[in-house]
C-alpha cells in the first residue's frame, strides 16, 4: 500500500487523498449559508451590473474588485468597466471616490479601468522577486468593442486575447506590455491569475473547450468560426464549456494551455472557474466554476437565451486534475426566482477569513437584471466537505505517512450525543500503545482547533519520524480538516 | 393490499414514513436550522440578579403580533412581543413590581418552574379564557398532595389569573411535570391535547409514581445518606392526556417512540415542545431538549447555578414528529437538529432547548428559537430559521432516484410542490394505480420537468396541471429526481 506525505499540511477531505477506508460514514459536502447583499449596483459609475469579483486582504483591509457595465446606447454593448471597493469586515463595502475616470462628466467615481479589455482580474503577487511596482498584476480580455483601440487595434488581439497589467496599489493600472500574453482563445467570461506559491510560477485559468473528440489537441481540430452555437449540449464550439491552465516564471511568457482533467465524471459545462489555492492549506486548489445546464430552461419566455447555472464545488492536488466527488450543485439558484435563468449566478473568486469561525464568499446574483448585485455566504472554516457520521456512529482509516508533528489538531464538530476519538497505528494495523482508541477519551464539542489527547499521552513526540496510519472513530459528527502541529 | 391514505387536501411533510413506501436513490434528509440573530438578551435587572436561569419559552403567533413568555432568572414570568416575529420588545406592562417599580414586563411574580401558555382557539371560547396556561406547583417542601399543575386564564395574554383547583391536575405520575408541559386546542381532535413530562423506567416499563415519590422523599430530606446514583436511571419523557372542556383530562397515555419501539426513548428527553404545524396542523412537531448527564465538556465552565452533580451535563435539540391523535413521536432523525456549537458557552447543563412554537417570519422562511448561555449573565434567545416546510426532505443526489408512494386517494385538482432543484436537477411525477401501472396522460413522460426552486410550484402533465379526473381514486404517485429535494406536498383544490 502506498504511503502518502501530509507533513503539517492541513488535511481535509474534498479527496481520498488522506483516507483509504471509510466504514458507516461518509464525505459530506457543506452549502454556505446566503447571509446580506453587499454591493448592488447603485452609483452612476456601475449602474447596470456587479459582477466578476475579486476579493483579497491586503493593508489589514478588505479589497474587491468588479466589472460594472455603464449602460450604454441601444446600439452599442454596454461598455464594461472595472471599479475598486473596500471593506473593514468584508460585509460593509464602500466604493470610494478614485478621481481616475471620467463618466457621464464626473471623475467622483470609483473606476480603476475603462478598458482597452474588461474583466480585470487582480492579485497579490507574492513572488519574492517582484518588483515594488508591480507588486498587484491582473489580467483582462479584450473583445470586439475594443477595435479601435489604438494599441489592441494594432496587436492581433482582437477578440480572443489575454493582455496583462501591473500596479503598485491595485489602484492605478498600466498595460505590462502592448502585446497579449495569450491569444488562444476562447477566453469569454472571468479568467482567473494568482501566484502560486506551490511551483513558484504564474498560473492563469481560463475558459476553454471540452468533451472535444481529441481533448488533447482540441485547438488543432476546432476552427472555432466553423462552427455554430447549437441547441444541444455539445454547443460550444462543438464542445462543452470548460477550463485550461497556462503556468508562467515571469507572467510574459506563458505555457500552452491545457484542459484541466476530471477523471471519468461526465462532461458539463463549466466555467467562471474562480480557482484559488485554498489559504488554510494552500497545497489544495479549489474551483467554484459556474455549472451552464443548456438543456433545463425553467423560464421559456427568457429573451438571453435556453439553461440555467448553478455551482460547484472541485477540488485539486496539481491544479490540473480536479477531483469532482461531488457533483451535486454547491450553491443552488435558490427561492429567487431572478436568478432562474442562464448566467444567472457565478461565484466570485477569493475566500475572506472573515473570523475565526467563519469564511466568508461572494455570489454574483441577479445577472441581466438592474438589480445586479453581490451577495455575501459564509461558510464555517474548512466547512466544505466533512467526515460526517451519523447516530449510529462510524470510522475511518488514513494512507500510511510519516508522523511528521507532535499534536493532532482538529476543526470538529459534535451534537451532544456525538464525540470523536482517534488511534495511531502502526504499518502492520496494530494501535500503537499509548495512542489507541481505548486510550482516547471521547472528544466532543465543537471547535475550529481542537486538541486529541490520549490518557497518558499530552503529545505524539515519541513517534516522530515513524510511519503511522491514524484511524478516526466518530458518531453524531463532523470531522472538517485535521492537522499534526509541529 | 393496504389501507388507503385519505390524504384529502392536507399538506404532507417528509418528516415521517406516513406517505412513503419504496425508495429507490432516494431519502428523506434532515435540514438544520441557520442561526439567524439575537431575539431576546436576558439583560434587565430583574432578568439578571439571581441565577440567570431564564429559561422555558413559548412563542406563538396572534392575529398581528407575535407573543412570547419566559421564566426569568427562575422566578418571574416575562412577557415580550413582536410584529415581524424578528424584532422583540420587552413592553412595560406595569403588573408586578420589582425593586419598588412596576417599569418591566413581568406577568407573574412566582414562576415555580415553568409558565406555559397557550392562545386557545376552540371554537365559542369566551374572551376571559382566549388565553390559557399551565404552571408546575413544585417545590421540595410543598405537601405532595399540593403539587401538580395549576392552570391560568387570561382575556389579554398578559393579565393570567389561576382557574380551577389547586392544583388542577394532582401530581399522579413521576417527576411531577417537571419541565415545559405543553396543551393546546387541536383543531383535527377537535379536543384540547396535553403533551407532559414524566419519567420511566430504562426498560420499557412505567414506574410507579408511589415508589418514586417515596426515593424523592429519600433524597430531599437526607441528603447526607442517599445520592441520585443510589436510584435507578429514570428516562425523561412523555406523557399525553386530551380534554374536551379543559377540566376533564383523559388518563395519562405515555407516549412511545420510533426510536426504541417503546415507551423509553433513546434518550433523555427534557422538553417535548409539541406543536401543530401551521400548514399541516395535522401533524405535530416536536422540538425536545435532548440531555446527557455526565457528558462534561470542561469542569471550569459550569454554569453559576449548578453545584451539585445533576448539573454536569450538555444537550442539543432534536426534531420528533407525532400525528393527531397518536400515541407515537416518529424519531426519525436521532442526529441533532442542530448542535450547541463553537464557543463553551453552549456545553453547559440546560442548554440549547428549542422554545415552544414555530412561526412564520416571511414568505418562504420559519423561525424556531433556542436557548442560549443558560443560566450565565450573556444569556440569550437566538432565532434560527428554516426554509418553510424545510425540516426535512425526499432528497436526491446527482444520480436519479424515485420514491413510490403508498396508495392515496386525494380530493384536489392539481398538485402543489414546495421543491428546490440544482440546475442540474429535476424532479417529474408520475400517477399509478393501486397495483403500480401509470395512469394514461400522467405517465412520466407526459410529465413536464420540474427545475427550480418554489415553495408553491405546481406538478403539470403535458402542459396541464388538472387532475379532477382521478380525484377521489385510489393512486400511488411516483417522484422520480436528481439533485433536487422535496419538502411538502399538496393536491389542492
Amino acid at each position: 500500500m502506498g504511503s502518502i506525505t501530509i507533513g503539517n499540511f492541513r488535511q481535509l477531505f474534498f479527496d481520498d487523498y488522506f483516507i483509504k477506508d471509510m466504514q458507516n460514514v461518509s464525505r459530506k459536502l457543506h452549502s454556505p449559508v446566503f447571509r446580506e447583499i453587499v454591493l448592488s449596483s447603485d452609483s452612476p459609475a456601475d449602474k447596470a451590473s456587479a459582477m466578476f469579483m475579486v476579493v483579497l486582504k491586503d493593508d489589514g483591509k478588505y479589497k474587491a474588485w468588479y466589472r460594472c457595465d455603464h449602460i450604454g446606447s441601444p446600439e452599442v454593448r454596454n461598455p464594461r468597466h472595472a471599479a475598486y471597493a473596500e471593506s473593514k469586515d468584508g460585509i460593509h463595502w464602500e466604493k470610494p471616490s478614485l478621481g481616475l475616470f471620467e463618466i457621464n462628466g464626473s471623475k467622483d467615481n470609483n473606476l480603476v479601468w475603462m478598458g482597452p479589455g474588461s474583466n480585470l482580474a487582480p492579485f497579490i503577487d507574492s513572488n519574492p522577486n517582484v518588483r515594488e511596482d508591480q507588486r498587484y498584476k491582473a489580467i483582462i480580455r479584450t473583445s470586439k468593442a475594443d477595435q479601435h483601440h489604438p494599441i489592441i487595434g494594432t496587436s492581433g488581439g482582437l477578440d480572443a486575447a489575454v493582455y496583462g497589467l501591473v500596479s503598485p496599489d491595485g489602484i492605478h493600472w498600466n498595460l505590462i506590455q502592448d502585446t497579449p500574453i495569450l491569444t488562444e482563445g476562447p477566453f469569454d467570461s472571468f479568467n482567473i491569475p494568482f501566484w502560486d506559491p506551490l511551483i513558484q510560477e504564474y498560473v492563469i485559468y481560463t475558459r476553454g473547450i471540452g468533451g472535444v473528440k481529441d481533448s488533447n489537441s482540441q485547438e488543432e481540430n476546432i476552427d472555432i468560426k466553423s462552427i455554430e452555437y447549437g441547441k444541444t449540449t455539445w454547443d460550444f464550439f462543438g464542445g462543452v464549456r470548460w477550463i485550461r491552465r497556462s503556468t508562467s516564471k515571469d507572467f510574459i511568457n506563458w505555457t500552452p494551455l491545457q484542459d484541466i482533467n476530471t477523471g471519468d465524471t461526465p462532461f458539463e459545462h463549466l466555467y467562471t472557474n474562480s480557482c484559488t489555492p485554498y489559504h488554510r492549506a494552500p497545497n489544495i486548489y479549489l474551483m467554484f466554476p459556474s455549472r451552464y445546464v443548456i438543456e433545463h430552461t425553467p423560464d421559456n419566455d427568457w429573451i438571453h437565451g435556453e439553461g440555467v447555472n448553478d455551482i460547484v464545488l472541485m477540488s485539486s492536488r496539481d491544479g490540473i486534475n480536479f477531483d469532482r466527488t461531488f457533483m451535486e450543485g454547491f450553491i443552488r439558484p435558490g427561492l429567487d426566482i431572478e436568478n432562474w435563468h442562464e448566467r444567472g449566478i457565478y461565484m466570485e473568486k477569493g475566500i475572506l477569513q472573515t473570523s475565526d469561525n467563519e469564511m466568508s464568499m461572494y455570489l454574483s446574483e441577479h445577472i441581466r437584471y438592474p438589480s445586479s448585485r453581490i451577495r455575501r455566504l459564509t461558510i464555517r472554516t474548512d466547512g466544505f466537505v466533512s467526515v460526517n457520521s451519523g447516530f449510529s456512529g462510524g470510522e475511518f482509516i488514513s494512507h500510511d505517512f510519516i508522523l511528521e508533528g507532535d499534536q493532532l489538531e482538529l476543526n470538529y464538530s459534535t451534537s451532544a450525543s456525538g464525540y470523536l476519538k482517534a488511534e495511531l497505528q502502526d504499518l502492520e494495523g496494530t494501535p500503537i500503545p499509548g495512542f489507541s482508541i481505548q486510550e482516547c477519551p471521547e472528544k466532543f464539542g465543537d471547535e475550529i482547533d481542537g486538541i486529541i489527547k490520549w490518557n497518558n499521552k499530552e503529545n505524539l513526540r515519541e513517534l516522530l519520524g515513524k510511519s503511522v496510519r491514524l484511524r478516526v472513530a466518530l458518531k453524531d459528527a463532523d470531522l472538517f480538516s485535521l492537522k499534526f502541529l509541529k | 393490499m393496504s389501507e388507503v391514505l385519505h390524504l384529502e387536501n392536507k399538506r404532507e411533510l417528509f418528516v415521517d414514513y406516513y406517505l412513503t413506501d419504496d425508495f429507490d436513490g432516494t431519502a428523506l434528509k434532515l435540514h438544520h436550522p441557520a442561526p439567524a440573530d439575537i431575539a431576546i438578551k436576558y439583560d434587565q435587572p430583574w432578568e439578571t440578579e439571581s441565577t440567570c436561569a431564564s429559561f422555558y419559552t413559548t412563542v406563538f403567533q396572534d392575529g398581528d403580533i407575535f407573543r412570547m413568555y419566559y421564566r426569568a432568572d427562575s422566578r418571574y414570568v416575562c412577557y415580550a412581543e413582536s410584529k415581524d416575529g424578528i424584532n422583540w420588545d420587552k413592553p412595560n406592562v406595569s403588573l408586578i413590581k420589582h425593586d419598588k417599580s412596576k417599569n418591566n414586563n413581568i406577568i407573574l411574580p412566582d414562576c415555580q418552574i415553568v409558565f406555559s401558555p397557550f392562545l386557545d382557539t376552540k371554537p365559542g371560547v369566551s374572551q376571559e379564557q382566549k388565553y390559557k396556561a399551565n404552571m408546575e406547583r413544585a417545590g421540595f417542601k410543598l405537601d405532595p398532595l399540593k403539587k401538580g399543575l395549576n392552570f391560568y386564564s387570561s382575556a389579554d395574554g398578559k393579565q393570567f389569573i389561576r382557574i380551577q383547583g389547586d392544583p388542577a391536575i394532582p401530581w399522579t405520575i413521576p417527576n411531577h411535570f417537571d419541565s415545559q408541559n405543553v396543551i393546546f386546542w387541536s383543531e383535527v381532535e377537535s379536543q384540547y391535547v396535553m403533551y407532559a413530562r414524566y419519567m420511566v423506567g430504562p426498560d420499557g416499563k412505567t414506574i410507579d409514581n408511589d415508589q418514586y415519590m417515596y426515593k424523592l422523599d429519600l433524597l430531599s430530606n437526607s441528603k447526607d445518606k442517599y445520592k441520585a446514583s443510589d436510584f435507578p436511571t429514570y428516562i425523561r419523557s412523555t406523557v399525553r392526556s386530551t380534554s374536551p372542556d379543559f377540566e376533564n383530562w383523559s388518563e395519562f397515555t405515555p407516549m412511545e417512540y420510533s426510536d426504541t419501539d417503546s415507551i423509553t426513548p433513546s434518550a433523555q428527553l427534557y422538553t417535548n415542545s409539541t406543536i401543530p404545524y401551521f400548514r399541516a396542523n395535522h401533524i405535530y412537531l416536536s422540538l425536545p431538549g435532548r440531555i446527557f448527564f455526565g457528558k462534561i465538556k470542561d469542569p471550569k465552565i459550569m454554569s453559576r447555578d449548578t453545584d451539585s452533580e445533576d448539573y454536569g451535563d450538555c444537550s442539543d435539540g432534536v426534531l420528533m414528529t407525532t400525528r393527531a391523535g397518536s400515541n407515537r413521536y416518529d424519531f426519525i432523525f436521532r442526529e441533532s437538529l442542530f448542535r450547541p456549537g463553537i464557543g463553551d458557552e453552549n456545553w453547559t447543563t440546560r442548554n440549547n432547548y428549542p422554545t415552544l412554537g414555530i412561526i412564520q417570519t416571511s414568505k418562504t422562511e420559519i423561525s424556531i428559537f433556542v436557548q442560549r448561555r443558560y443560566a450565565q449573565p450573556t444569556a440569550y434567545l437566538e432565532r434560527m430559521t428554516l426554509r418553510l416546510d424545510g425540516f426535512a426532505s425526499l432528497n436526491a443526489g446527482y444520480d436519479e432516484g424515485q420514491m413510490i408512494t403508498k396508495a392515496l386517494d386525494f380530493t384536489g385538482n392539481k398538485l402543489e410542490l414546495n421543491y428546490s432543484t440544482s440546475a442540474a436537477g429535476r424532479i417529474k411525477v408520475e400517477i399509478l394505480d393501486e397495483s403500480g401501472t401509470p395512469l394514461e396522460g400522467y405517465g412520466i413522460d407526459d410529465c413536464d420537468d420540474l427545475i427550480g426552486d418554489e415553495i408553491s410550484g405546481y406538478v403539470s402533465w403535458r402542459g396541464s396541471t388538472d387532475l379532477s379526473k382521478i380525484s377521489g381514486r385510489p393512486v400511488r404517485v411516483r417522484f422520480v429526481m436528481n439533485d433536487a429535494d422535496i419538502y411538502s406536498l399538496r393536491f389542492e383544490n
